[in-house]
């Protein structure tokens, strides 16, 4: 594995069954980024999590984290011992209060920041004394984000840890995140089907389809890889326009002709150009539509 | 810190346990006076040859000592009638997070193996079910005064033991099951149905099975020779320890 990679995973498999829930998931995880991970409900994402921490066994494949098998059980629990976990549902242990779940995780990591326990139970505004179960969904969201935080780990694995809250509240988990990264140096795996959370807080993403990664790299080159080409004709579009373009995902519309293109435009162009069309608009694409078009089911 | 959690998740039912055997045998204790009174009804039933009156005849010769009624009342009624109910519901329930399955990512994202988080639920199960057992047949010697008699402590001691190591059976049954199935329900219904089946069938072939669990249960042998059935007692252990391996082996493949 590469020095800068802290989690590496390949060809990683995994069925339910007769189900396929990973098929064929192949990612690079930059030490020090935050790194999206992004796909619909039911693409692969909590699965792919679950088998880095050891939670679910993959059916072939392999998926590497600070450069030890996760499937190993007792590089496993290495693994966690550096690793701090945030589910989607925040799930905490109800009967407990407070104060008694921050004594019993920080009696299990060894590396347990208390300064920055006692920062965030302000910050947050986190009553010490209150049992879980009485805690608001915002509270509880920044309860678990608060027991990874001053877990003191290098790695955070955060499953859609905006889920349920308010806009406010979002923006202020997101906040902490980013702040947190910033002074920590950590690294985090954000696991959203949120592409505006993953556009304010990553560097990197994978987008995620069906069990495979569909694009993965530094948000900025994947932004720069993809254009949006509008061709206007001073008629209809021709007929033969399409297939001579040779690319998928066309949309005509009367006079305008437009699709997207990755890697090299200017080939694209070039085709493009010999239609005599009477304007060529290039423009670059959101992240959002590079998600679209991503994981748009296929015709 | 594992224990601290597992305890606060299974506090409860240890102490329901824990309060009803002991107002059991304090119940077992308070009725020897009135026991006492029926053993010349022994005597009526003498020209009856019946299996029953046979069987209610030794039950009430037997209850003619103290030491006889104890065993009779709480070992070899009670006790083991209520024990197996609790030593199944002290292993019944999610082995991650015995408290409804809340907390079971949570739990499975901490930096502990599987093997740990199970021998820490089964070792406090099994440490609850001593407990249960051992605190509630103390109340028999500490009460005995109160109906002027006494009740030796090492009888209660080895008696005790008896019905731990079978007990510990079966919640390592439950245990087992547990590692199958989320819900409390499950492993508490098919381990309790194992035990009624295994009970009947030792009733139905008593007279061709040279061991009974039963009879290891209450610890018939040593009331009624003083000596101790090691080899039945190291058995009772080797199946635990093999049931609770397997469920090592079990949880350990699970995916969550």
């Amino acid at each position: 594995m590469p020095e800068a990679s802290i989690i590496r995973c390949t060809e990683l498999r995994k069925t339910y069954g007769s189900q396929e829930a990973l098929r064929g998931m192949t990612f690079d995880v930059p030490r020090g980024s935050v790194f999206g991970f992004l796909g619909r409900n039911g693409a692969g994402k909590s699965t792919t999590m679950k088998i880095m921490l050891g939670m679910v066994h993959p059916t072939s494949g392999a998926i590497e984290v600070f450069g030890v098998a996760a499937n190993d059980p007792r590089a496993s629990v290495a693994i966690r011992r550096r690793t701090a976990f945030v589910s989607e549902e925040k799930d905490l242990y109800d009967y407990m209060s407070v104060e008694q779940l921050l004594r019993f995780a920080a009696g299990l990591f060894p590396s347990w920041r208390a300064d920055l326990a006692t920062h965030y139970v302000k910050s947050f505004g986190i009553p010490r004394q209150h049992r879980i179960k009485s805690l608001s969904q915002g509270t509880r969201t920044k309860l678990a984000l608060l027991l990874g935080l001053a877990t003191g780990a290098e790695l955070l694995i955060l499953d859609e840890p905006t889920t349920g809250l308010d806009p406010a509240a979002a923006e202020a988990v997101l906040h902490a995140i980013i702040g947190h990264v910033s002074q920590e140096g950590v690294t985090v795996f954000l696991s959203s089907h949120n592409i505006a959370e993953i556009d304010q807080a990553a560097d990197h993403l994978a987008i995620v389809n069906n069990g495979q990664v569909v694009v993965t790299g530094a948000i900025d080159d994947v932004r720069e890889s993809y254009r949006r080409v509008r061709l206007v004709f001073d008629g209809a579009v021709p007929q033969h326009a399409v297939r001579m373009l040779g690319i998928e995902g066309t949309s005509c519309d009367g006079r305008v002709l437009e699709f997207m293109v990755k890697g090299d435009a200017e080939r694209a162009l070039l085709k493009a150009r010999a239609l005599r069309p009477i304007s060529v608009d290039v423009a670059p694409v959101t992240l959002k539509e590079i998600f679209l078009e991503s994981v748009a089911p296929e015709a | 810190m594992l224990w601290y959690k597992a305890w606060l998740e299974t506090r409860l039912r240890f102490l329901v346990a824990l309060g009803l055997l002991i107002v059991a045998a304090a119940g077992t204790v308070a009725g020897y006076p009135s026991a006492r009174e029926l053993t010349p009804l022994a005597q009526n039933l003498e020209s009856m040859s019946t299996e029953m009156a046979q069987q209610i005849r030794e039950s009430l010769a037997l209850q003619g000592s103290y030491r006889g009624y104890i065993w009779v009342r709480w070992y070899d009624d009670n006790l083991p009638l209520l024990g197996t109910l609790f030593a199944i519901v002290l292993g019944s329930g999610n082995v991650i997070t015995a408290a409804g399955g809340r907390g079971n990512l949570f739990t499975l994202a901490l930096p502990v193996s599987r093997d740990r988080l199970l021998g820490v639920r089964a070792g406090l199960g099994l440490a609850q079910w001593f407990g249960v057992v051992l605190i509630s047949s103390l109340t028999i010697p500490v009460l005995s005064p109160m109906v002027g008699e006494e009740y030796g402590l090492v009888e209660t001691i080895v008696h005790s033991v008896h019905m731990f190591i079978v007990g510990a059976v079966f919640l390592s049954l439950a245990v087992l099951l547990s590692t199958i199935f989320s819900d409390v329900w499950r492993p508490l219904l098919i381990t309790a149905a194992a035990v009624v089946l295994w009970r009947s069938c030792e009733y139905v072939l008593r007279d061709l099975l040279p061991w009974s669990l039963a009879g290891l249960m209450t610890g018939k042998d040593y009331f009624a020779t003083g000596s101790l059935p090691w080899t039945d007692l190291s058995l009772g252990i080797g199946v635990s320890g093999l049931l609770l391996y397997l469920a090592s082996r079990l949880f350990a493949r699970r995916d969550f």
